[in-house]
């Protein structure tokens, strides 16, 4: 077996044109026929194969032999040494890269739908729930400075509810015992401008809090009841935990994959990653709608009310739009189409419609007196 | 004058990069420092300067432990930053102190482990002048970015007091002092970390060399802020026109309108989100191009400035508008391919930049290197695990 190459010196530029002849145990390097290098060819240190690249074999006194004639190499090292390159075996035969392929792709997409979930909720699970109160830290006092004003309510209203609110906690079915629930009253936006925000905020603590036009809006107590079961879903699902886990997760991930990719796929991974956040914050608006739902049917209180108070607000909301927009119906119009298109991806709530019929799904089911009901949340 | 050639093929690396990302997920990231030895042992090995090819050395045991402990560090600084602010600022005081170390140690890792003919690089720069570099002239250069904010306030307070106008002229000229210093002390760190990087940077026995004129990185740096400027106007605008154009001056009064109330404004915004997209897609490409044109102007300089024994000179032909094209595309073959098309872009960006770098002598190269690096050289051999990070140390 005659291979064309180079012999280098040690760690030297200095080279010659040769011809290597492997023989059982024995090995000799001519230059034109004449015998320059010789020796056993178990001293022959054989670099691995990358693609076509220039093979290298060193021999033992450092010399080493380069050549492009990589199957002769190849050759020879299977046939006297019984070794064999798995990686490049791997790299070199079609099927085997369709394989990877196959693989690759499967698992980046069930790691992405099952994997990331399941982490995320074990680890949310295994945390002690001190670590929700860390979060929480100081968010109450900073939405107070930059974000919430005092509230309206007045303060036997606020006792009512507040009453109310400790009932409920005491009879969900709670597996987190040791969350201190806390419910609080804040106005969201100025009446002047007649913008003002109807909402609920559940922070991981357990703190609870609903704003004075969402409390304007609602009508009944079964109705108030209904969006604070979905905040205690919240809290006992722990959703902000989650989220932040998960966050943490892909940004390591993202860190990781990306740093061996060149720096402009970030930016592409960046939106993807993006859609996944959402698409997760929607799953959790569903858990705790069913949350919810569970508890008002084991708690006698008729599904409705949700759908109901979720109506008026997205009433409410709509009829907002028009008052700061003085642009014609039929750009209204274009925007609705644009949006639910484009937006459809980002939204983090799932949508009002899907909602409110899902409630109706568990209201006929309180009409039966069933408790449990054998309908499944979507939690797309 | 040698050309650089880089021989790789896409269709080839691609078997290569999808065998270690399978092998980098199944073995849950272990498999990673033998994935990045096969990448770096294809891209140095396919890049040829006259007869001769680069050629990585490292092997996946040596960067295992760099790994592992990067690794490590990486999930409490994240962990970290999720839970306690106080424990992320920990990890960050650490990094910052560490960082000149990882340099210096990746650097002499690097070279060390890099190959062209058979002759070896090497770094013989001290870990102070490491430290000078990567903390010292860090600091100094936050300091001068400072105080573009400072200086005007300290105009603005001392004169507030006799008179408003002189004070905001005043104020204005110390805004203008405080840039110049900003940009100055960035462009003076740059020559001094390139300085360093290349100036302790050995082929065998000879020895690299460059001298770099703060001047010339300043008014790169300027240029390049001025143009990061434009670019944001030049998106903005076009962002106002297709508004305009599709979804009437009303959408605009709107959003103007609704100024300091976040309801509005979120409404206002959402009737224009069907322009988000372009607008996001457009702001990218500017980006690329403010970053390309940085990166280009910078590397013909320092290349035209550096020479090897001073018997061969380097030079570096890229074009910021070509480079931009090379980016541009390479990020919608990767974002559409859904990152499949990864190894494709990375050929072709090794290919452009390869193409357009050239090594000129007065002798033949193969002769000078030959000439000269025929004596073997006993540069500490005994480098044992490394801490590595990437850095583009190579040529």
């Amino acid at each position: 077996m005659q291979i064309q190459g180079r012999l280098y010196e040690k760690d030297s530029a200095a080279f010659s044109d040769v011809s290597l002849s492997l023989k059982d145990n024995q090995y000799y390097i001519y230059d034109n026929s004449e015998l320059i290098e010789f020796g056993l060819s178990a001293g022959l240190e054989f670099g691995s194969r990358i693609g076509n690249v220039e093979r290298k074999i060193t021999l033992a006194n450092g010399c080493v032999f380069a050549t492009h004639d990589n199957n002769e190499v190849d050759d020879y090292i299977k046939a006297h040494r019984g070794q064999k390159n798995l990686i490049h075996k791997l790299e070199s035969k079609m099927q085997w890269v369709v394989v990877a392929l196959i693989i690759t792709i499967a698992s980046s997409f069930s790691f992405v739908r099952w994997g990331l979930p399941a982490i995320t909720y074990a680890v949310a699970d295994a945390l002690p729930h001190t670590v929700n109160e860390m979060i929480s830290e100081g968010t109450l006092e900073f939405l107070d400075r930059f974000i919430f004003d005092e509230t309206q309510v007045t303060e036997q209203q606020q006792g009512l509810i507040t009453a109310r609110f400790n009932e409920l906690v005491q009879r969900v079915d709670s597996s987190d015992k040791e969350v201190n629930y806390q419910l609080y009253f804040r106005a969201w936006g100025s009446k002047e401008d007649s913008v003002e925000i109807p909402n609920a905020l559940a922070l991981p603590s357990g703190e609870i809090i609903l704003t004075d036009k969402f409390i304007e809006l609602t009508s009944s107590q079964d109705e108030i009841d209904s969006v604070l079961l979905h905040e205690i879903g919240h809290v006992q699902h722990r959703h902000s935990l989650k989220m932040a886990i998960h966050g943490a997760i892909v940004a390591t991930l993202v860190t990781v994959i990306a740093g061996d990719v060149s720096g402009l796929a970030d930016m592409g991974i960046g939106v993807g990653s993006l859609l996944v956040t959402t698409h997760y914050s929607r799953k959790h608006e569903s858990e705790a709608d069913h949350f919810a739902f569970t508890n008002m049917l084991a708690l006698n209180i008729d599904p409705s009310a949700f759908a109901s108070i979720m109506g008026k607000m997205q009433t409410y909301m709509s009829e907002q739009q028009p008052q700061t927009s003085k642009a014609g119906s039929a750009e209204n119009e274009a925007r609705e189409t644009s949006e639910g298109s484009v937006l459809d991806y980002l939204d983090s709530h799932p949508k009002t419609q899907v909602r409110v019929e899902q409630a109706e799904r568990f209201a006929q089911c309180y009409q039966q007196g069933l408790i449990d009901c054998p309908y499944e949340v979507n939690k797309q | 004058m040698q050309d650089v050639k880089f021989n790789g093929s896409g269709f080839e690396y691609f078997k290569i990069w999808i065998v270690n990302v399978l092998l980098t997920i199944v073995t849950l990231s272990l498999y990673y420092p033998w994935a990045k030895v096969r990448n770096h042992r294809y891209f140095y090995a396919n890049t040829r300067v006259g007869e001769h090819n680069f050629e990585y050395h490292a092997t996946g045991k040596q960067l295992f432990l760099g790994y592992l402990v990067a690794l490590v560090l990486f999930v409490i600084y994240i962990v970290a930053q999720q839970v306690s602010p106080i424990g992320s600022i920990v990890v960050l005081l650490l990094l910052f102190f560490g960082f000149p170390w990882i340099i210096w140690k990746s650097l002499q890792f690097n070279l060390k482990m890099s190959s062209y003919a058979n002759v070896r690089f090497s770094f013989i720069g001290s870990l102070g002048d490491s430290y000078f570099n990567f903390m010292l002239l860090l600091i100094m250069a936050l300091i001068a970015f400072y105080s573009i904010f400072f200086l005007p306030g300290i105009a603005v307070a001392l004169l507030a007091d006799t008179s408003m106008t002189f004070a905001s002229i005043l104020g204005f000229v110390f805004f203008i002092v405080g840039c110049a210093l900003a940009i100055y002390g960035f462009a003076y760190k740059k020559k001094k970390n390139t300085e360093y990087l290349i100036n302790f940077r050995k082929f065998g026995n000879g020895t690299f060399f460059t001298s770099i004129e703060t001047s010339v990185f300043a008014k790169i740096i300027l240029k390049t802020f001025l143009l990061a400027i434009a670019a944001i106007v030049a998106v903005l605008g076009i962002f106002l026109v297709l508004a305009v154009m599709f979804a009437g001056a009303a959408a605009l009064t709107d959003l103007q309108n609704s100024a300091g109330d976040t309801q509005g404004m979120m409404a206002a915004l959402a009737a224009l989100s069907f322009l988000i997209l372009p607008a996001y897609a457009l702001l990218i490409l500017a980006f690329l191009f403010v970053g390309a044109y940085a990166q280009a102007r910078m590397r013909n300089y320092i290349y035209a400035q550096s020479s090897l024994d001073s018997n061969i000179h380097f030079k570096s032909a890229l074009s910021a508008k070509k480079l931009v094209w090379v980016m541009f595309t390479n990020l919608l073959l990767v974002v559409f391919t859904l990152g499949l098309g990864t190894p494709w872009a990375k050929v072709r960006m090794a290919r452009y930049i390869a193409a357009n770098t050239y090594v000129e002598t007065e002798v033949d190269i193969s002769h000078y290197i030959t000439e000269k690096q025929n004596v073997q050289t006993t540069l500490g051999d005994q480098i044992g695990d490394a801490f590595d990070v990437d850095l583009g140390v190579t040529i």
